[in-house]
C-alpha cells in the first residue's frame, strides 16, 4: 500500500505533494494560496493534515533543549590550545643536519592517530591530547564496561605506530590516562 | 574580524552550546558529539584564515561542524549501521542522562528517526527544521544554491516522514 505523504508525484487535482511537504513544514501563511486550495481540495487536505500532524512532532523536538554537557567549552578550549600553544620542538638527527617537528604537530598527529583508532575500535573517545618534552598523553572517555588495559595498550601501539615514520627513534613515550567513564547505550 | 588567539577564545565560549547541539542532532550520540565539536574548533582554529569578516561568523562555524560530523558519521565503525542505532542510544545522555529523557516519546523519535537518514539530508533538516535557520542561510552553510536546497530538503523531508511512520 502506498503513503500519500511519501509518494512522488502529482495529486489528481495537478498540485505537486513535494508543495504540500513543504507548505507543512514551513507553515501555511508561507503559501496562503496553496494553503487555501489545500484545504478545500479533497486530495490535498488528506496530504497536507497527515504531513502537518507529523511536522508538529519535529517542531516538538526542535523545541526542547539540548544541555551541553558540563565543561565542554573549557575541554574544547584545552584542545585548540593544544595544537596552537608555544610548545617546544622534538629534534630529529639526520645526516647534514636535524630536523625539527614542533610538538603542536606531534599533538596533532598524535589526536588524527588516536581518534581514527577510536572511532574504528569503539569503546572510547578522545578527551584531551596534551604534549611535553618527549611524551605525548592521552585522555580518554570509556564506555562502562569496556576493558581499559587492552584498548590501552592497542591504542598506544596505534599512535606510536602511525607517529614513528614522522619521528623515528625521537617518538615520544604515549601515556593513556582515562580521565571519564560514559554509560551503556541503555536500549 | 582578526581571529587572534583571545577572539578565538571568546568564539569557543560564546558558540560551543551551539555546535554541540548541531553535532548530536547530526551524531544522535552524545559521546560522538564531543568528540565532533572538539575537533570541529580545531579545524576552525586551522582553517581561520578562510574566515571572511563580512560573512557571519555562526554560518562558517554552523559549516565546520557539520562538515565535521559529516566525517565523523563516513568514517563509524561499518559494522554499525545507522538503521541499527537502538532507541536506547539517544537516551544514553552523558553526562546529563535526564536531557535525552527529558524528549519524551515523540521528540525522542524524531531524533531516532533523523539518526537513520543518509547524513547528507541529516545537515539541512537539522539546520532547518531544528536550528530554525533561514533557507538562504542554510544554502549558505551548504553553500548551494537556495533551489538546490529546497531539492534536498524535499527529499531528506520526505524520508523523515516515511521514517517517522515507521515509528509509529
Amino acid at each position: 500500500m502506498t503513503d500519500p505523504r511519501t509518494d512522488p508525484g502529482a495529486l489528481p487535482c495537478g498540485r505537486d505533494r513535494a508543495d504540500l511537504v513543504a507548505l507543512a513544514a514551513d507553515g501555511r501563511a508561507a503559501d496562503p494560496a496553496l494553503a487555501e486550495h489545500a484545504a478545500a481540495c479533497p486530495h490535498c487536505a488528506p496530504v497536507l493534515a497527515a504531513a502537518e500532524d507529523d511536522w508538529a512532532r519535529v517542531r516538538a523536538a526542535a523545541a526542547v533543549p539540548l544541555p551541553t554537557p558540563p565543561g565542554l567549552a573549557e575541554r574544547a578550549l584545552a584542545a585548540v590550545r593544544a595544537v596552537r600553544g608555544a610548545g617546544g620542538v622534538v629534534e630529529v638527527d639526520q645526516e647534514g643536519g636535524a630536523l625539527r617537528v614542533s610538538e603542536r604537530v606531534v599533538a596533532l598527529a598524535a589526536r588524527v592517530a588516536a581518534a581514527e583508532y577510536l572511532a574504528g575500535a569503539g569503546g572510547g573517545h578522545l578527551r584531551s591530547v596534551t604534549t611535553g618534552p618527549g611524551t605525548v598523553e592521552l585522555g580518554l572517555s570509556v564506555r562502562f564496561g569496556t576493558a581499559i588495559d587492552p584498548l590501552a595498550e592497542r591504542l598506544r601501539a596505534h599512535v606510536l605506530a602511525s607517529l614513528a615514520p614522522h619521528l623515528g627513534e625521537r617518538v615520544p613515550v604515549v601515556d593513556v590516562q582515562v580521565i571519564d567513564v560514559t554509560h551503556p547505550p541503555s536500549g | 574580524m582578526a581571529l587572534d588567539p583571545e577572539a578565538f577564545d571568546d568564539l569557543v565560549r560564546a558558540h560551543t552550546d551551539r555546535m554541540y547541539r548541531v553535532a548530536l542532532r547530526l551524531c544522535g550520540d552524545p559521546a560522538e558529539a564531543e568528540d565532533v565539536v572538539q575537533d570541529a574548533w580545531i579545524a576552525a582554529w586551522r582553517g581561520r584564515a578562510s574566515f571572511r569578516g563580512d560573512a557571519a561568523v555562526s554560518t562558517w562555524l554552523y559549516r565546520v561542524v557539520t562538515n565535521t560530523a559529516m566525517a565523523h558519521l563516513r568514517r563509524r565503525r561499518p559494522t554499525v549501521a545507522l538503521d541499527e542505532v537502538p532507541a536506547g542510544r539517544l537516551t544514553d545522555a552523558q553526562p546529563s542522562p535526564e536531557a535525552w529523557a527529558l524528549l519524551g516519546e515523540r521528540a525522542s523519535a524524531v531524533h531516532r528517526a533523523i539518526a537513520t537518514l543518509e547524513p547528507s539530508q541529516r545537515v539541512p533538516l537539522v539546520l532547518r527544521e531544528l536550528e530554525g535557520m533561514s533557507y538562504e542561510e542554510v544554502a549558505g552553510v551548504l553553500q548551494v544554491s537556495v533551489s538546490v536546497l529546497h531539492k534536498r530538503l524535499y527529499r531528506a523531508r520526505v524520508a523523515l516522514l516515511a521514517k517517522l511512520e515507521e515509528l509509529r
